[in-house]
C-alpha cells in the first residue's frame, strides 16, 4: 500500500497510462489551499489529456481507494482542445482546483 | 409529455442522483461494496432510461423495469451512440468495457451466473472458495476497482452522465 499520497498519485498515472496508450499528458491537480491538499481524504485529482475521449467538457470522474491507493482519486479526463482551454482559463477547473505538476508528457519523453 | 419519455427522464434522474451518491462515498472512502453499489445502481439506472428511448408506452410495464441484467447489454450501446468520434473503440476496446459492466452486473445479487458468482455487495454470501461466509463491507472487490479505476472506468462512467445530460437538457 502506498501512504504517501504524492507517490501514490504518480503510480496512479504511470498506471493509467500503461492500460489507455492514447493518454498523451497528465497533470495534477490541487486544491488553491495547499494545506488543505495535505489532508488524506482530499482526493488526488488528475487532469488526463486523452485524444480519444469524448468531449464532455470538464467531467470529474471519481473513484474511491483501493488496497493499493488508499487515497480516493478524482480523474477529469479531457481532449487536447479542452486542455488548451484550460491552459488559458484555470479559472474552469471546479471547486478550487488549480493546475499542479505535470506527472506525464509523451510529447517531452519523445 | 409522453408516458414513454415521462419513464425514461425519470429513470434519467434518478440515475443522476444515484451517481451524486457514488461521488459522495468515493470522497469519504466509504467502504468498496457500498460505491460499488451506488456505481451498479447508477448504470442500472442510466442502462433502462436509455431502453425507454423511442418506446411507446403501451400500458404494461416493460420486463427491464425489474431486472438487474441490463448493464453489460446496453452500456456499450450507449458508448457508441454517445462518442462521435469512433475510431478509437476497437473490438479490444468494446471487449473491456464489457467485460467491466459484466462484472458490475454481478454485483447485483440477482445476478449470479447460475450460483457460479455468488459475491455481491449487498448481502453475505457462502465463499465456497475462501471456506467462509464472506460479508460486502469486509471484501475489498479488487479485481473490479482495478477494472474500474482506469481509462475504460473513466469512459463508462464519463458516457452514462453525458447520455443522461444531453437526455435532460
Amino acid at each position: 500500500m502506498i501512504v504517501n499520497k504524492d507517490k501514490a498519485a504518480k503510480t496512479l498515472a504511470r498506471s493509467h497510462a500503461k492500460v489507455e496508450e492514447s493518454i498523451v499528458k497528465i497533470i495534477r491537480l490541487y486544491t488553491k489551499d495547499r494545506e488543505k491538499e495535505k489532508d488524506v481524504t482530499e482526493p488526488i485529482k488528475l487532469l488526463e489529456v486523452n485524444p480519444d475521449t469524448v468531449s464532455a467538457g470538464i467531467m470529474p470522474v471519481f473513484f474511491g481507494s483501493s488496497a493499493d491507493i488508499p487515497f480516493s482519486c478524482v480523474v477529469i479526463e479531457v481532449t487536447e482542445d479542452e486542455y488548451k482551454e484550460i491552459e488559458k482559463n484555470p479559472s474552469q477547473l471546479p471547486e478550487d482546483w488549480t493546475i499542479g505538476d505535470i506527472l506525464l508528457d509523451k510529447e517531452k519523453v519523445a | 409529455m409522453d408516458r414513454g419519455k415521462e419513464w425514461q427522464i425519470a429513470f434519467a434522474k434518478q440515475a443522476l442522483s444515484d451517481y451524486k451518491i457514488y461521488e459522495i462515498l468515493c470522497r469519504n472512502n466509504a467502504e468498496s461494496c457500498h460505491r460499488l453499489h451506488y456505481l451498479q445502481m447508477f448504470l442500472e439506472k442510466t442502462s433502462k432510461a436509455y431502453l425507454w428511448q423511442d418506446r411507446n408506452f403501451t400500458g404494461g410495464i416493460p420486463y427491464f423495469h425489474t431486472s438487474h441484467n441490463v448493464i453489460a447489454k446496453v452500456i456499450p450501446q450507449i458508448t457508441k451512440d454517445v462518442l462521435t468520434n469512433r475510431e478509437f473503440l476497437n473490438r479490444n476496446k468494446m471487449k473491456e468495457i464489457r467485460k467491466i459492466c459484466r462484472e458490475i452486473d454481478l454485483l447485483a445479487p440477482a445476478v449470479d451466473d447460475d450460483k457460479k458468482r455468488l459475491d455481491n455487495c449487498e448481502y453475505p454470501w457462502a465463499n465456497s472458495v475462501k471456506g467462509k461466509i464472506s460479508i460486502p463491507c469486509e471484501e475489498k472487490f479488487e479485481m473490479l476497482n482495478k477494472l474500474i479505476n482506469n481509462s475504460n472506468g473513466t469512459l463508462i462512467i464519463k458516457v452514462g452522465r453525458l447520455y443522461l445530460q444531453n437526455l435532460q437538457s
